[in-house]
Parts: structure tokens; C-alpha cells; sequence
């Protein structure tokens, strides 16, 4: 799936869609990467002669690629989190790096979807957590 | 030996962070324990793992009490 086509599938717009493209295998795991390069909004002072992804972005990315895990029941909803738990940061990502996350739904009850996803950039792990969402009812274009 | 109440009365007041001698079998879970709907979905599938069951949303939609859960999974494990 590549970007475009990530769109029909999550509300996501530039410059917050941080999802280039994502493969689901055969296990229901998705594996999505994106390219960080360098003009992102998000490194302008993130820090200065140093730039690095914040942590918070990188558990944005985290979020779309588990997002997509349940891309079929994604039409019509916007995904909001209902929490991030024992998230740990063991390395960091800057400019030129692509991060590749792979994410598996954990549990699924109702409208709440509860995920693990671990991030990495060459094999080598940033991030790893438990991410949660709510899917709830998109009413943007409902008047 | 624990019984069904004693583990699931540990696993409720480990995920609301309540005492365990608050959950009581008429305590509501939401109005009187605190549970968010997250709370709820994380206590339903941490007790499918101690129980190894599988609820469905029918099951948990008509959770209200602690009582509830207690008969829920006797119910399960019989």
C-alpha cells in the first residue's frame, strides 16, 4: 500500500500523515516505513544543529501504522488514542533515516482496539510500546 | 487455593488501582470503581488470559458489576 492508497484508509494529511507505505503479511502483522527527510515541521528547533525526532512524533508513527492494522473498519471512523503504555525510547532518529514499525493487533473489544508496535530504524530498535485507540464516527462532512 | 472471586477481585483492583476490599460484588464498575471504557476492554482481556476464555461483546456489554464479572466467568469455567 503506498501512500495514496494509505489515504483512503486514514484521515491523515501531510504534514501528519507519517506513513509512507505498509504491507500486511500473512499474520495479520503490519510493516510500514517512512522516510524522515530532513524538512519535517517537526525537527525546525528539535534541537538546533541537532535534529532529532521527537519522541512524541515517533509514537505518532507508531499510531498510523497500527491504525492501519484495522483499515477495514477505518471507513467512516477517525482513530483517536485512549493511551500509550510502557513505552521505552532506546535510540534516536534523525534526518535520512528511514524507520520501519511493525505493529500487531493485541486485543479488540468493541469500538477500542489495544496494539504493539516496535519501531527501528536498520534493524535497530527506537521505540517499542502498547498503543491504544477508540474508533469513533467520523462526522467532518455531516452537517 | 484462590478461588474465581479471589482472582478476579486481585486483577479488578490492580487495574482500577483500588483497594481490594472496594470491590465488593454490588460495586459498579464505571460508577464506583472509576473504569474508563479502556479500563474495561483491558480488564476484559487480562481476565480472558487468567480464565483462558474468550468473551464476546455481548458478554461485556452487559457487564455492570463486579457481581456481574463473578457470575460472567463461573459461567465459563463450569
Amino acid at each position: 500500500m503506498n501512500r495514496d492508497e494509505i489515504k483512503q484508509y486514514l484521515p491523515h494529511r501531510e504534514p501528519m500523515l507519517l506513513v509512507d507505505e505498509m504491507t500486511l503479511d500473512e499474520n495479520h502483522v503490519a510493516h510500514s516505513k517512512y522516510h524522515v527527510t530532513g524538512e519535517e515541521f517537526f525537527l525546525q528547533g528539535h534541537f538546533p544543529g541537532e535534529p532529532v525526532v521527537p519522541g512524541v512524533i515517533l509514537c505518532e508513527i507508531m499510531a498510523q501504522s497500527c491504525a492501519l492494522l484495522m483499515k477495514d473498519d477505518l471507513i467512516g471512523k477517525l482513530t483517536f488514542y485512549t493511551g500509550i503504555d510502557k513505552v521505552r525510547f532506546k535510540n534516536s532518529v534523525k534526518p535520512g533515516d528511514t524507520v520501519e514499525v511493525e505493529a500487531t493487533l493485541t486485543y479488540h473489544m468493541r469500538n477500542i482496539y489495544i496494539c504493539s508496535a516496535v519501531l527501528s530504524v536498520d534493524g535497530k530498535m527506537c521505540v517499542k510500546g502498547e498503543l491504544s485507540f477508540a474508533l469513533l464516527p467520523d462526522t467532518r462532512n455531516k452537517q | 487455593m484462590a478461588t474465581i472471586q479471589d482472582k478476579t477481585r486481585a486483577l479488578i483492583s490492580s487495574k482500577l488501582k483500588v483497594a481490594e476490599t472496594e470491590v465488593t460484588e454490588d460495586k459498579n464498575l464505571f460508577n464506583d470503581l472509576g473504569a474508563d471504557s479502556l479500563d474495561f476492554v483491558e480488564l476484559s482481556m487480562n481476565l480472558e488470559h487468567e480464565f483462558n476464555v474468550k468473551f464476546s461483546e455481548e458478554d461485556m456489554s452487559n457487564i455492570k458489576t463486579v457481581g456481574d464479572i463473578y457470575a460472567l466467568i463461573e459461567k465459563y469455567t463450569k
